[in-house]
């Protein structure tokens, strides 16, 4: 059945990322899955205030605020869980007694927020060169009444749902270099080949957010378990050519929008995840 | 019912993206041969695996494998010439950004005295610590030492660090520039520009109508550190005229220019980038097309490189209008 705005029930929005979109951050990001919208800027790992300065970690702090107003208890949970995320995936052990501060921003808030903020906190974090474990990613399902699941939802169809869930993904790809392999994979840098074809590979991930409202069965968990991984390899495989984009030319782009050779390679990304994960 | 398609839409087709520069993202298991030395930007997993952990380049010396990441603060090393500017005066030591993971540290102890005396700093000293320098006034120096924690220890204690003043500061992306002989430079065409290793790049008018290079930065401050009034008369810093100020303009938009197009910042290069744009008005430097323009014999060792950037700053400019 289609959906309102004419998506198929297990079609994402179309997302489009900018890295860079503020000048005094250390790291930025604007992020869209098209009208959900957010800024995300990263500050560190920076000089810790005294009393916040932790011996032998990063101190990570996430302000979430809100399109208009003063931020209330949603602010903070989606705080809280993006803090829990952004802790572990961050190897805060390497810059002790410092701060790392993450700013998330509501341009526009159309259903799926908490997984658009960790995609532009992912995007953010990337660009402030700030180490990772793996790269952040995840979706947002919704399940209506009837039992059907809708991935990414609008504000609308969140309204309207019986459960929404947020699930957010670390994700380390892992390349299987062939002996021999490496030059090949030098002569790619070269770029002599029209097709960029994504090397053999297994993904790993590991869960870091989880968020339900509403109740869902045991099988209806888990299948939303199973969409957040593929979506989630999708935005990942998203951010890392947005990546690549940014040092061609540096803010030079409009936005890391996926073309139709990218977008052919993801597919075939996805399709060989897949067949892993049957 | 797994959902098995995920659609994307493909807006606007950009110019064919191939990676002449591979990047590795976090996470990503690197190739490397049995006995690596693991390097920055990287971690060894519990299986033994080598994987990145910022987004960036890979870089081989020998058994040394590293990342180096897109865009990063500055970590400092001792002898680097830094410009800082002062947060906060403290009982005997200044605390200064310098655009590292933490604020740096002058000490009392480590600035010139006015006249260059030498003596015992005296708690007289740290009553006048305002008189010397206040906040947000910048500096150059030099790294001194690093701190257990991790923090630098600048000192001005030469005559070419001190105070700046009558210039323009420029931030750049730290990782463009490269250590040099000398990172104080004159310009022939009378701008003086203080290359220093943070990114935080001085510019400002240097004497008029001389060709010959800045040997050692004498001359270059108006000895204006010091602030004590007998000094200062001696060398009164006249301001600018109309035309270095133009000069300082148009060095300040080829610095911004390299850095929004990630090229390396050094003297050759910025000199390449200023006679090119000797052919548009300072205002008009900064114009997607025009920096294309003026970027290019900067960038001709690699002309792949010329073409990527000039698409992308040609698609920005058809998206201003």
């Amino acid at each position: 059945m289609p959906r309102p705005d004419g998506r198929l029930p297990n079609q994402i929005r179309p997302f489009a990322a900018t890295p860079g979109a503020l000048s005094r951050a250390d790291g930025s990001s604007r992020f869209s899955h098209e009208r959900t919208e957010l800024l995300a800027s990263v500050y560190g790992p920076c000089e810790a205030r005294r009393a916040r300065e932790l011996s032998h970690t990063a101190a990570v702090e996430v302000l979430f605020r809100p399109r208009g107003g003063l931020p209330g208890p949603r602010e903070r949970e989606a705080e809280a869980l993006l803090c829990r995320a952004v802790e572990y995936a961050a190897l805060g052990a390497l810059h002790p007694r410092t701060a790392l501060s993450l700013v998330l921003q509501v341009v526009h808030d159309d259903g799926a927020l908490l997984s658009a903020a960790l995609h532009a906190a992912c995007v953010a974090l990337l660009h402030a060169g700030v180490p990772l474990r793996g790269m952040l990613a995840g979706c947002t399902i919704a399940i209506l009444h009837d039992g059907e699941m809708v991935l990414d939802p609008t504000a609308q169809e969140e309204l309207e749902a019986r459960t929404v869930v947020s699930l957010g993904y670390m994700f380390r790809t892992c390349y299987q270099y062939d002996e021999g392999d490496e030059g090949a994979e030098g002569e790619e840098g070269g770029g002599n080949g029209d097709e960029w074809e994504p090397p053999k590979h297994t993904i790993e991930r590991e869960l870091l957010l989880s968020h339900v409202r509403g109740v869902l069965s045991q099988e209806e968990y888990a299948l939303c378990l199973h969409a957040a991984q593929q979506a989630g390899i999708c935005v990942s495989a998203f951010c890392r050519q947005v990546m690549e984009r940014s040092t061609n030319c540096e803010a030079k782009l409009p936005s890391g929008r996926v073309t139709r050779d990218q977008d052919e390679a993801i597919t075939q990304l996805l399709k060989e995840s897949m067949d892993t994960s049957a | 019912m797994a959902p098995r398609h995920f659609s994307f839409v493909s807006p606007s087709p950009l110019p064919k993206a191939r990676s002449y520069m591979p990047v590795v993202t976090p996470g990503d298991v690197l190739p490397a041969e049995p006995g690596f030395l693991r390097g920055h930007g990287t971690m060894v997993r519990q299986d033994g695996a080598l994987i990145a952990t910022v987004a960036g380049t890979v870089e081989r010396v020998n058994k040394l494998v590293c990342v180096r990441p897109l865009r990063s603060r500055y970590s400092g090393e001792v002898g680097d010439v830094v410009v800082c500017r002062i947060i906060e005066v403290g009982q005997k030591r200044w605390k200064v950004d310098v655009n590292g993971r933490q604020d740096g540290v002058v000490m009392l102890s480590s600035i010139n005295l006015p006249g260059g005396e030498q003596r015992r700093r005296t708690a007289e000293d740290q009553l006048n610590m305002r008189q010397f320098y206040v906040e947000h006034d910048l500096l150059s120096a030099e790294v001194q030492a690093f701190f257990q924690d991790g923090s630098m220890s600048l000192h001005t204690r030469s005559l070419k660090y001190g105070k700046l003043q009558d210039g323009v500061l420029v931030v750049v992306n730290p990782s463009l520039v490269k250590r040099l002989t000398q990172h104080f430079h004159r310009f022939k065409f009378g701008v003086d520009v203080i290359f220093a290793m943070n990114g935080y790049l001085w510019v400002s008018a240097g004497p008029e109508g001389e060709t010959e290079q800045l040997a050692d930065g004498q001359g270059m401050l108006n000895d204006v550190g010091i602030g004590d009034t007998e000094s200062s008369d001696r060398s009164a810093p006249r301001p600018p005229t109309r035309e270095q100020r133009e000069k300082i303009c148009r060095v300040r938009n080829a610095l911004v220019a390299l850095d929004t197009t990630a090229l390396a910042v050094s003297p050759s290069t910025v000199a390449t980038v200023y006679t090119a744009s000797l052919q548009f008005a300072v205002k008009d430097m900064l114009l997607p097309h025009v920096i294309s323009t003026i970027i290019a014999p900067a960038m001709a060792p690699w002309p792949e490189l010329t073409t990527q950037a000039a698409a992308a700053a040609r698609i920005q400019h058809h998206d201003c209008e």
